[in-house]
């Protein structure tokens, strides 16, 4: 079938009906020079040729792309339908339009918080550990930078281990600004390569930097950075003063990066805290080196872990719980 | 697929009526309803032209390239559509031709051995 047929169908059938007329008078014509009436003559012709109908009928269906044909008459159809009941109508799309919104939105929801991968790097091996009490109220209880450290010290099955928590401090105000209560989050030195993540300007922290007397250190959020300081990148490198301390703007956090949340200032966690083991305020990161599935079970972590602990008081002594990394 | 089927007792064998009006443009052409008398004509009227299948038949030859279509003057003077052979048209013909031989044959041979 040609599709240049189809697309002049019309025209097609029209000169079949033209041709079938001529056919009828030729034959018209022959029955009256063998001496019939001409009403005889038509008689005959006809009953010969057959329906002319179901001829062009037969010819226009050849020519048709049958789906597309009753598509269109369904268009049609429906468009016709609408158009009678227009109260109708409008509810018909009303709901229609609803509910693929809301369908729209909801999985826009689903996609972000649980299909779209975590912007970090490798976040199938990301998972939060827990201490794990022998209190079962505190089967997952949040870290003590003492047990962290135990467990870094010891842990030879991840890659790498961040801790974190978060607190608030006042930021000075400089260039006439206002002095600002912000949140920030206190982490350690490995905390952005944990997540793999580069800072916009500047460096991240490094191991040197969670030293006691080291010079105290801080990654600005990209927020704070646009609001505070005009994101001028010429800041790294300056100091600002937190309750009162100066701390070294070593980085600017990427645009994208809100973690723990999305108001955070990251400051690193020095070895002072690393030695309580009682304030347990903390989160630990961890990458694991293998993947997913040959996760451990928390038990067997608990158990692996738990020598760490047990020199420490009775109620210093934890095991390690897994948890999804969030 | 097409559809030309026709509840007819005297219906041509399958795909006869294309190689005979493809035989009947050979000496030139012609319109639908000479086409249909020739093969009649010629047959001693044992082949009746379902005419109801001529024009399906002429559409689908001409839509394959075998034969090409024109209007003129027939011969007392009307308006009439004619049909001219092609090329194409002509090898088809000789193909069917030989296959139309093949298959008389072959059913002769089963026929006479019936007979012995």
């Amino acid at each position: 079938m040609h599709l240049r047929r189809f697309f002049h169908h019309r025209a097609h059938d029209n000169e079949l009906a033209r041709e079938l007329e001529a056919h009828l008078q030729q034959a018209i014509d022959e029955y009256i020079a063998q001496g019939v009436t001409p009403e005889e003559a038509l008689r005959r012709a006809r009953i010969r040729l057959g329906s002319e109908t179901r001829i062009r009928e037969d010819i226009w269906e050849w020519n048709s792309l049958v789906f597309l044909e009753s598509m269109l008459r369904d268009w049609r159809y429906a468009a016709r339908t609408l158009a009678r009941n227009p109260g109708f109508a409008i509810m018909t799309i009303a709901v229609l339009a609803t509910g693929l919104g809301a369908n729209a939105a909801l999985f826009t929801v689903v996609h972000s918080v649980l299909l779209k991968p975590l912007p970090f790097r490798d976040p199938n091996r990301l998972v939060m550990l827990y201490e794990r009490s022998v209190d079962p109220r505190f089967a997952f209880n949040v870290v003590a930078p003492g047990i962290y450290a135990e467990w870094q010290k010891q842990g030879q099955s991840f890659t790498k281990m961040a801790i974190f928590g978060s607190s608030s401090y006042n930021l000075s105000g400089s260039h006439g600004q206002l002095p600002e209560k912000i949140e920030t989050t206190r982490c350690s030195a490995d905390f952005f390569s944990t997540l793999g993540v580069q800072p916009a300007y500047g460096r991240a922290f490094e191991a040197k930097d969670d030293r006691l007397q080291a010079d105290a250190t801080v990654v600005l959020s990209w927020g704070l950075w646009k609001r505070r300081f005009g994101g001028d990148p010429s800041i790294v490198g300056t100091n600002v003063l937190l309750d009162g301390v100066s701390y070294a703007i070593i980085g600017i956090a990427p645009a994208w990066f809100a973690y723990p949340d999305m108001q955070t200032e990251h400051r690193e966690l020095t070895d002072r805290l690393i030695a309580d083991r009682l304030t347990r305020t903390f989160s630990v990161i961890w990458q694991r080196k293998a993947n997913l599935y040959d996760m451990p079970t928390p038990r067997q972590v608990a158990r692996s872990h738990s020598p760490a602990t047990r020199r420490f008081p009775p109620r210093v002594r934890t095991g390690v719980g897994l948890s999804r990394f969030e | 697929m097409p559809r030309f089927k026709r509840s007819s007792k005297d219906e041509m064998l399958q795909g006869t009526l294309d190689m005979l009006i493809l035989r009947t443009l050979i000496p030139g052409p012609a319109h639908g309803h000479t086409i249909a008398h020739v093969i009649e004509h010629t047959s001693d009227e044992v082949l009746q032209v379902e005419q109801g299948s001529l024009y399906p038949a002429l559409h689908r030859l001409e839509d394959r390239g075998w034969l090409v279509s024109y209007w003129g003057s027939s011969e007392n003077n009307r308006k009439a559509k004619f049909y001219k052979l092609t090329q194409a048209g002509r090898k088809q013909l000789a193909t069917e031709t030989g296959r139309w031989r093949r298959i008389v044959e072959a059913i002769g041979r089963v026929l006479g051995e019936a007979a012995d």
